[in-house]
C-alpha cells in the first residue's frame, strides 16, 4: 500500500457534468432502467412455488382416488368413461404439481448449497492467509534472534489484514 | 425520524449534483430475513451525483438496505425506485447490468482467483477484458504489479482496491460501498477513500455504509443514521457530523 495515489488524472470515462445536467452515463442507465421488467414485489418466488407444487402433487392423488372410486361403484360405461378423464387429469396434475415443487426446491438447495461453498470457500483461504502469516511472524522472529521473540512486533501485514 | 435540514437534498458545494429525480429511493421499505424482519420502514434518497454516507451500530440494519437497493432482497413491504422507476422484484443480476454496483463488506473478491481472474468478472458488463484491465490498472497501479498474484494471499486493502476496481471497471451508474474500511488500518482507510472521493467527484452517486463515520463525513454530501431498522435521522453530513455522539448515544431523542 505504498503506491501514490494518481489523484491528477480524471476517472476514465467519466467526467462531471456541468450544473443541473445530468451525466451520459445516467442518462444511458434511466434508459437501461426504463427497459427492466417489472415481476413484482414477491419475497422468494421458489417458496410459494414449492408449496403449489406440494399441494397440487396432493390434489392430483386425491383426483385419482375420486376417479377410482366413481369407476369402481358404477355399472355404466358412461361414467367410467367420465372416471377415466378424471384419472387422466388427476395423473397431469400430479406430474405438473411434482415437477414445480422437485424444480423450485433444487433451485432452493443449490442456491444455499453454493452459497455455502463460496462462504467455505473463503473462510478456508482466510484460515490458510492466517496461517501463513503466523509461519511468517515466527520466521522473522527467529531471524532477528531468540530474544526478540516474546515481545515482537506484528508483522505489517497483520495491520491490514 | 429526526430530520436536521428541509430534506436531506445535496448541498449546492458539489457541482453536477441534481434534485430532479433521485438515482435511488427508498420509500416505507420492509424488508428481512425469513421471518425476521429487519428493517422497518426505511426512507432514503440518493440524488444524482451525491454522495451519502449510512451511518449506524451494528445491527442497525445498513447492510440489508443496500441489500434491497441492489436487488438480492425483496423488500416485503416499500417500494425501491432507480431514477423514479420502481424496481421491486426485478432480479439483481439485471439491476448490476444496468449499472447498479455493489462493493460489498469484508473482501469481495474470489480469494482462489487471480487479480487478473477476479477482473474478467467484471466483463458481465458487455465491457472488453483489455478495457477492464486498464481502467483497473489505471486507477490502481499496485495491482497491475501484482496481476498473477492470488487475491487472497494480497493485503487487506489490496482486496479492496481490487474489489473498487472491479466496481469502477463496470463503470457503475451507482455505487453502493458497504464497510470499505472494515478490518484494515486507518492509513488504508484514508488511501481508499481518497480514491472514493476522486470516483464521487466524476458525479457518480454514491451511497457509503460506513463504521469509521467521521472518514465519510468529511467528503459526504448528506449523512443518514439508522437505527433499529429506521432512518433515525438525515441531513446535510456537517450537521451530522455535529451531532453524531448525540445520534449514536440517543441523547437526541
Amino acid at each position: 500500500m505504498t503506491d501514490p495515489v494518481p489523484t491528477d488524472e480524471p476517472l476514465q470515462g467519466a467526467a462531471m457534468p456541468p450544473d443541473g445536467e445530468t451525466s451520459p452515463r445516467l442518462d444511458q442507465f434511466r434508459a437501461e432502467v426504463a427497459n427492466l421488467k417489472v415481476r413484482g414485489g414477491a419475497a422468494e418466488p421458489e417458496r410459494w412455488a414449492t408449496v403449489l407444487g406440494l399441494l397440487l402433487a396432493v390434489a392430483g392423488v386425491g383426483l385419482g382416488v375420486i376417479a377410482y372410486n366413481k369407476s369402481h361403484h358404477t355399472q355404466k360405461s358412461l361414467d367410467q368413461g367420465d372416471a377415466f378423464i378424471v384419472a387422466l387429469v388427476a395423473v397431469s396434475v400430479t406430474v405438473i404439481g411434482a415437477v414445480l415443487w422437485l424444480r423450485n426446491s433444487l433451485t432452493r438447495w443449490f442456491r444455499y448449497w453454493l452459497l455455502r461453498l463460496v462462504y467455505e470457500d473463503r473462510e478456508q483461504t482466510d484460515r490458510l492467509i492466517a496461517t501463513l502469516d503466523r509461519i511468517d511472524g515466527h520466521l522473522a522472529r527467529l531471524d532477528r534472534g531468540p530474544g526478540t521473540a516474546a515481545g515482537a512486533a506484528p508483522t505489517p501485514s497483520d495491520t491490514t489484514r | 425520524m429526526s430530520t436536521l435540514a428541509d430534506g436531506h437534498g445535496p448541498p449546492a458545494s458539489r457541482p453536477g449534483v441534481s434534485r430532479s429525480s433521485p438515482a435511488l429511493e427508498l420509500r416505507g421499505v420492509r424488508a428481512g430475513y425469513g421471518t425476521i424482519d429487519v428493517l422497518h420502514g426505511v426512507d432514503l434518497v440518493l440524488h444524482e451525483g451525491e454522495v451519502l454516507a449510512l451511518l449506524g451500530a451494528n445491527g442497525a440494519g445498513k447492510s440489508t438496505t443496500l441489500k434491497v437497493a441492489t436487488g438480492q432482497i425483496v423488500p416485503s413491504a416499500g417500494t425501491v425506485s432507480l431514477c423514479g422507476r420502481e424496481v421491486n422484484g426485478v432480479p439483481f443480476d439485471a439491476l448490476a447490468r444496468a449499472g447498479v454496483c455493489l462493493v460489498p463488506e469484508g473482501r469481495g473478491v474470489f480469494p482462489n482467483l487471480t487479480v487478473t481472474e477476479n477482473l474478467r468478472m467484471a466483463t458481465f458488463t458487455g465491457t472488453s477484458f483489455r478495457e477492464v484491465l486498464d481502467r483497473a490498472f489505471q486507477q490502481f497501479p499496485r495491482l497491475a504489479q501484482r496481476r498473477k498474484q492470488t487475491a487472497g494471499t494480497l493485503s487487506g486493502g489490496e482486496q479492496q482496491m481490487l474489489a473498487l476496481a472491479r466496481a469502477l471497471a463496470t463503470a457503475p451508474a451507482v455505487l453502493l460501498l458497504d464497510e470499505l474500511s472494515m478490518g484494515l488500518a486507518p492509513l488504508v482507510v484514508q488511501e481508499l477513500y481518497t480514491h472514493v472521493q476522486r470516483i464521487a467527484a466524476t458525479g457518480v452517486p454514491i451511497l457509503v455504509v460506513e463504521q469509521f463515520a467521521y472518514e465519510v463525513l468529511a467528503f459526504a454530501d448528506a449523512a443518514a443514521v439508522m437505527q433499529g431498522g429506521r432512518v433515525h435521522a438525515v441531513g446535510p453530513a456537517a450537521d451530522i457530523a455535529d451531532q453524531l455522539q448525540d445520534l449514536y448515544l440517543g441523547a437526541s431523542e
